[in-house]
């Protein structure tokens, strides 16, 4: 019997390409296992082998999705094969995020069973786990012989249709996704079980969850503005026209700091909008649609308020992570808070 | 209060020539029992027909499942204010049960009027009616009347014809006696004082038509947060005008066997102390959500529980219900434990419920409704398929040419009810 | 209590009743989705939301017809309310992502409407009195 055909997917550093400076090199795909490849492939055993391996740079990934996506597709097709891996990715983001992404289309558009595996703080694990089974990983490649060996031996149960136990069991990460199974007991007697270890102070667990508020409590409201320092924040997309510091339009990685001291309104041929999730024709004819500096410089020369910080600080916000997001806020309120800022306007679209 | 249940196990149920209990089989005389209530001039016609579990036999749409009882002493009737004119305060003296037993009221009050009760099969798994001796009553309605007036005439010939049928256990020997009792507030507290105080906080459905639960007679929509003695439900104090949705309906039967106030009290006295019960509604207006929650915290408060179980009917306002009340109940420093079902979506991948508060920290599921299922065909149908494809949970095509049904588990009854019944939970893949 | 109210409907039943200081916004749309966007719409105006958005176990892909209760006045704006419409919103449309409202018959169709009808009536009738 023939083995099982698998298309291995990873990137420019552990293809052996190179480092971040060829972070940017675009899809290309090369024959049996690369790299880490060959470690899956022993995981793998007799049943099945990595007849070809597919790399894309993860940063041409993350600014070309549609583009990338399109080119490596096309390569994969021709293997006809029966399972697509990708990663493992630990805690590199940009690579987690391309990981989740080819995988997920190699199994909606192509209908091949697909996995990968990532550490639990790779923005890829929140933006794909309900689309696809994500394997655990520790946080480094210190952790690879572990990872492809599990990576591997879950492959093999998904490609042979065997039944997926829990998480915890399998080894993946929780995809959110609700299951019925009948407990042996039934549901008044748990509740008033759970009723006593709550009351007596003892451990217990929900059977629900509630979803995560993230609710920040806010600060008190400033009643008199008129000797505070306010800054501008975005998440609608609005950078220099070069973008220079390439922020990706979608499941933004990075956030810009960007001056706008000579300015009394945003100037269309220097500022533009990347954004992908909005219709920008509007933002693109006046910029202060998404970034009011004309309203804010009115209300700074009538004295409402102090003064206007000497620049906006801009991300996108589509399909970027809560941990991300998270991340941006936490480090550059720092700098605003060193600068003298007391107050910040953050506009979103 | 002090009530003492006397469990006459019911064994078989046959037809016979007048409805009586012999040597554990109930019989029931078809005449009898539709004579009742056949005078209603909402009422067409009706039968009777019988279901055993095993039986190939799929009963649908089911109104209402109920327990035949009778109050044989203690002050009041079964089912005070809806059979009779008999208001008078129930849950003490003596109560006996035919068990094992159950009667279904079965008939289209809507297109979408649900839900199925197989008798065998997978279907049967998720339903407790699955594993009860079913005396369905089939009722069909006068041509062209309301389905206000419907809803009514099948309501009242299931409480009058469960009634009757109850009436066949007073004077039978019960095979198990168990004594229920709480006693006044204070009392309750002294006797065990190092025990936790635990209250059972029931949400009753109160929306409107097809969506309603009476109390003592009284539409829930009209009452505001009030204690009751967990043995009133036991002689039928509260019953179901509810018909949706049929996973997650609380039929009357489980008013009767409520499973918290069940197991609080096979705790009681041993690790926990078992208050009472607080009864509240889940009106529409936004008003009406706010008053309730803040009174059932405030009788919470001045029961000076520990901590309370609170269970809910239906879903989507009633989240909202839900929530608010456990809020202000913990706000209070009462700690909480909800009960109750979910809607995940059909891909189990969204939020389960419509509501949530970060209170909210000790859920028991029921599981999640949404899932699809297919039942195998039944030999005999008690009732009709003509609304299987429209019923809640099926859809365009659910119906299969050979019988069998494909569809949400949200069309079986009680498949999900919120009360803790059943053994069904979800879990987080 | 009584206060001037507006019920914003896709139900031909409840537009046509007569209610005492009840206006009417009809929304013509075969399922609630499209009154929950109006009603939502009005919420952000500062109408406040008088009943709850959802149906009490009808799912918004079973149920075609919603009947939401907002005030008259439209003073100043309510963040619960709109937090609480916008779940509506999400929720709703959670469902209908799995599966589709069916086409009803006639008769089942004007049931779901007489179904609405009760339920915002008895949200009508607790406002105070009647």
């Amino acid at each position: 019997m023939s083995k099982l055909k698998v298309v291995h997917y990873i990137n420019n550093f552990f293809a052996g390409i190179g480092g971040e400076e060829k972070a940017d090199i675009p899809p290309r795909e090369m024959e049996g296992f690369v790299g880490p490849g060959m470690a899956l492939n022993n995981s793998l055993g007799d049943e099945a082998e990595i007849v070809a391996t597919v790399v894309c740079g993860d940063s041409y990934y993350a600014e070309n999705l549609e583009k990338a996506e399109a080119d490596l597709l096309e390569m994969i097709k021709k293997y006809d094969a029966d399972l697509f891996i990708s990663g493992p990715a630990f805690n590199a983001g940009r690579y987690g995020v391309a990981c989740g992404a080819i995988a997920k289309a190699v199994e909606e558009k192509l209908g091949i069973p697909s996995v990968t595996a990532m550490y639990e703080e790779n923005p890829g694990v929140d933006m794909f786990k309900k689309d696809l089974y994500i394997i655990t990983t520790g946080n480094s490649a210190a952790d690879m012989r572990k990872a492809v060996k599990k990576l591997g031996e879950f492959a093999l149960k998904l490609v042979k249709d065997e039944e997926i136990g829990t998480p915890e069991a399998e080894g993946y990460h929780v995809r959110g996704i609700r299951t019925n199974y009948f407990h042996e007991k039934r549901g008044a007697k748990r509740a008033v079980e759970m009723m006593l270890k709550k009351v007596n102070n003892l451990p217990y667990e929900t059977e629900y969850e509630m979803p995560d508020f993230g609710n920040v409590t806010p600060m008190p409201a400033i009643m008199d503005l008129s000797d505070k320092k306010i800054a501008l924040v975005t998440s609608g997309g609005v950078v220099p026209t070069d973008n220079p510091d390439r922020i990706e339009s979608s499941s933004a990685t990075k956030y810009g700091i960007y001056d706008i001291s000579e300015y009394d309104s945003m100037p269309a041929d220097k500022f533009t909008t990347i954004h992908g999730g909005y219709d920008r024709t509007y933002a693109l004819q006046d910029i202060n649609r998404v970034v009011p500096l004309d309203v804010m410089r009115d209300l700074e020369k009538e004295g409402v308020i102090g003064e206007l910080a000497d620049y906006y600080i801009a991300t996108t916000g589509t399909g970027t992570s809560v941990g991300n997001a998270r991340g941006f806020g936490e480090e550059y309120s720092k700098k605003l808070l060193a600068d003298g800022v007391q107050a910040v306007i953050v506009t979103s679209t | 209060m002090r009530l003492e249940v006397g469990k006459i196990f019911i064994e078989d149920i046959r037809f016979g020539e007048s409805t009586h209990v012999e040597k554990g089989t109930l019989y029931v005389n078809e005449k009898e029992l539709i004579d009742l209530f056949i005078e209603d001039d909402r009422i067409k016609s009706a039968k009777i027909e019988l279901a055993k579990p095993g039986e190939s036999i799929r009963i649908t749409p089911v109104k209402d499942v109920l327990e035949p009882r009778v109050k044989v002493s203690g002050g009041g009737t079964n089912f005070p204010g809806v059979v009779g004119n008999k208001v008078k305060q129930v849950g003490e003296g003596r109560t006996h049960v035919l068990s094992g037993a159950a009667v279904v009221t079965v008939g289209k009050i809507v297109g979408f009027q649900e839900g199925i009760v197989d008798m065998t099969g997978i279907g049967a798994d998720y339903t407790p009616f699955s594993k009860m001796l079913n005396i369905c009553v089939v009722i069909e309605p006068e041509e062209g009347i309301e389905s206000h007036a419907y809803e009514a005439a099948a309501r009242e010939a299931g409480l009058v014809v469960t009634n009757f049928i109850g009436e066949a256990g007073r004077n039978i020997e019960p095979d198990e006696i168990e004594v229920f009792e709480t006693k006044g507030i204070i009392e309750q507290a002294k006797m065990y004082p190092n025990l936790p105080r635990i209250g059972y906080v029931c949400m009753l459905q109160s929306q409107g038509l097809l969506h309603d639960t009476y109390v003592y007679g009284v539409d829930a929509k009209k009452i505001i947060p009030t204690l009751m003695n967990p043995t009133e439900f036991m002689d039928g104090a509260v019953i179901s005008g509810n018909c949706v949705a049929s996973c997650d309906k609380i039929p009357t039967y489980l008013h009767q066997n409520d499973p918290i106030i069940e197991e609080l009290f096979e705790k009681h006295g041993k690790e926990l102390n078992f208050m009472g019960v607080i009864i509240t509604n889940e009106n529409v207006f936004l008003a009406d959500k706010e008053r309730c929650s803040d009174g059932v915290a405030k009788l919470a408060r001045l029961m000076d529980l520990d901590g309370v179980i609170i269970t809910e009917e239906g879903y989507g306002n009633p989240d909202t219900d839900l929530m608010m009340n456990c809020k202000k109940v913990e706000q209070n420093g009462i700690k909480t434990v909800l009960v109750t079902d979910e809607f995940p979506g059909r891909d189990g991948k969204s939020e389960s419920l419509a509501d949530a508060v970060k209170e909210a920290d000790a859920l028991v599921s029921c599981g999640q409704g949404n899932i699809v299922i297919t039942m195998p065909p039944m030999d005999k149908v008690i009732g009709t398929l003509e609304d299987i494809e429209t019923m809640i949970g099926g859809y365009d095509g659910s119906l299969k040419e050979d019988g069998s049904i494909e569809a949400e588990i949200q069309i079986i009854i009680s498949a999900t009810s919120a009360f803790g019944c059943n053994k069904l939970t979800a879990r987080m893949h | 209590m009584r206060e001037s109210t507006i019920i914003v409907t896709n139900n031909p039943l409840v537009n046509q009743a007569r209610y005492k200081d009840v206006e009417k916004v009809f929304v013509e749309t075969g399922n609630m989705q499209g009154v929950l966007l109006r009603a939502r719409d009005m919420i952000h105006k500062g109408h406040k939301l008088l009943s709850h958005p959802l149906s009490g176990s009808l799912k918004p892909n079973e149920n075609p017809y919603k009947s939401i209760i907002v005030s008259k006045n439209a003073e100043s704006i309510e963040f619960d309310h709109i937090i609480m419409i916008e779940k509506g919103i999400e929720t709703a449309e959670k469902f209908f992502r799995g599966k589709e409202l069916p086409k009803y018959k006639p008769a089942t169709d004007h049931d779901f409407m007489v179904i609405d009808k009760s339920i915002v009536e008895s949200g009508l009738k607790n406002n105070g009195g009647a």
